[in-house]
């Protein structure tokens, strides 16, 4: 979504130097609440001045126009051997965060390591990220409706993921489901609808995203009143005690 | 504490207002009502003739201000979407001006406490940040880059992630 250049000409003034800086951080955090998260969060590098602004944004969203699609090179680069398989639907479910505690929303999601569709684990949202058996999640009673396939991680426990996760209201299998290959890679693709066949039939993929992670940083915003996330993964340690308002 | 109760909105009476640097200007009251800060004061009748002093707005963004709220007081309720849309396209023109002016508007809002104002300015600065890399900001607003290399590369780190970049969808299948 890209908004128009701006047709002014637009150049600090000269001699007044740095007037934007000298804001109070209350409405420097209200500028950077309407940027998108990494834009925001990329004003840290400007100077001094900027480098805990991120703290003052009262409004952050992750969820990326037009739905999550990354550039899986880059994504690659970032979390080696990874990329995301499926994309969000706009009209999706409800949707919950999965910090350690009750699922407050679902959402579908699936990543998977590149060639290595064996590593299938399924997570259960009261036993936090143990892994079960997938005869287990199947077994599970139907309120526990969350189990979610995600490929073993090589982070550590502590870098525990935030999982999005799937409802099955809706058994049907959804005209929605959409699935997404990365460039080329149609095996994978197929790998991938095979080995997640009884979750497609089982619960309706209306979307599926890819991942992200979320610098905790985010979660310590003083004023953050409002965070929207896609689908992301939790970094350790982070406290949404002051994030109000959830939104997916 | 009688003014402000008046629904009807249209009340006659002109409110004064007296920058900084000590020009005088005049507002209808439902104009001055966007105010937070000039409600509060016609609500304690503290509006006289002398006029409500506003220590730290100069005369040229408190022109546009009154500018603003005397345009947007007129057409507060009761829209129709020409009206709207007439007010959206004069709140584009308004607020294409020069990051000096801007910066004026952002902290005269903030401290009178128009927020339509307020959201308007900043928003109109989030679009002039947005889609631009450090560097190109730091030219735009004037900001000097006082970080040594080092540091500059350990804050690129510490925020990996927002450095990503992320495409628009390729396809949806």
């Amino acid at each position: 979504m890209d908004l128009d250049e701006p047709q002014m000409a637009i150049s600090a003034a000269a001699g007044d130097g740095d007037r934007l800086s000298k804001l109070s951080d209350v409405v420097i955090g209200h500028i950077l609440s309407f940027l998108p998260a990494k834009e925001a969060a990329r004003a840290a590098v400007l100077s001094s001045r900027w480098r805990h602004t991120l703290a003052a944004v009262h409004t952050v969203s992750l969820v990326e126009p037009d739905g999550p699609v990354f550039d899986y090179e880059e994504l690659g680069r970032y979390s080696p051997g990874w990329y995301a398989v499926k994309q969000a639907d706009p009209t999706g479910l409800e949707l919950d965060l999965r910090l350690r505690r009750d699922p407050l929303c679902h959402r579908p999601y699936s990543l998977r390591r590149a060639g290595e569709s064996e590593y299938e684990y399924h997570a259960e949202k009261d036993v936090g990220y143990q892994e079960t058996d997938e005869e287990e999640a199947q077994e599970a009673s139907p309120k526990r409706a969350r189990s979610m396939s995600t490929t073993r991680s090589e982070y550590n426990d502590e870098e525990a993921y935030l999982y999005a996760s799937v409802t099955r209201e809706d058994r049907s299998p959804s005209p929605l489901h959409r699935s997404f290959s990365p460039r080329g890679s149609d095996d994978d693709e197929e790998d991938f609808l095979s080995s997640d066949e009884k979750f497609t039939r089982r619960y309706t993929y209306n979307q599926a995203t890819a991942v992200q992670t979320v610098p905790s940083g985010i979660f310590s915003c003083a004023a953050l009143r409002s965070l929207s996330l896609g689908s992301c993964r939790r970094p350790s340690a982070c406290r949404t005690s002051k994030v109000l308002n959830l939104r997916l | 504490m009688a003014a402000a109760t008046d629904d009807a909105g249209d009340s006659n009476e002109m409110i004064r207002v007296v920058s900084s640097d000590g020009e005088h200007f005049e507002m209808p009251e439902a104009a001055a009502n966007l105010s937070l800060v000039l409600r509060h004061m016609i609500e304690d009748d503290c509006a006289d003739a002398a006029g409500i002093p506003l220590a730290v707005v100069a005369a040229k963004p408190l022109a546009k201000i009154v500018d603003y709220c005397t345009k947007h007081a007129a057409k507060s309720s009761g829209l129709t979407i020409e009206e709207a849309e007439e007010l959206k396209r004069f709140d584009a023109e308004f607020i294409e001006v020069d990051t000096d002016m801007l910066y004026d508007l952002l902290v005269a809002a903030d401290f009178m406490g128009v927020e339509g104002l307020s959201k308007l300015a900043v928003q109109r600065t989030a679009d002039l940040i947005k889609g631009k890399t450090p560097e190109q900001n730091r030219e735009t607003f004037g900001i000097v880059n006082d970080f040594t290399p080092e540091e500059e590369e350990e804050i690129c780190k510490e925020n990996e992630w927002a450095f990503q970049i992320t495409k628009p969808p390729s396809r949806l299948c």
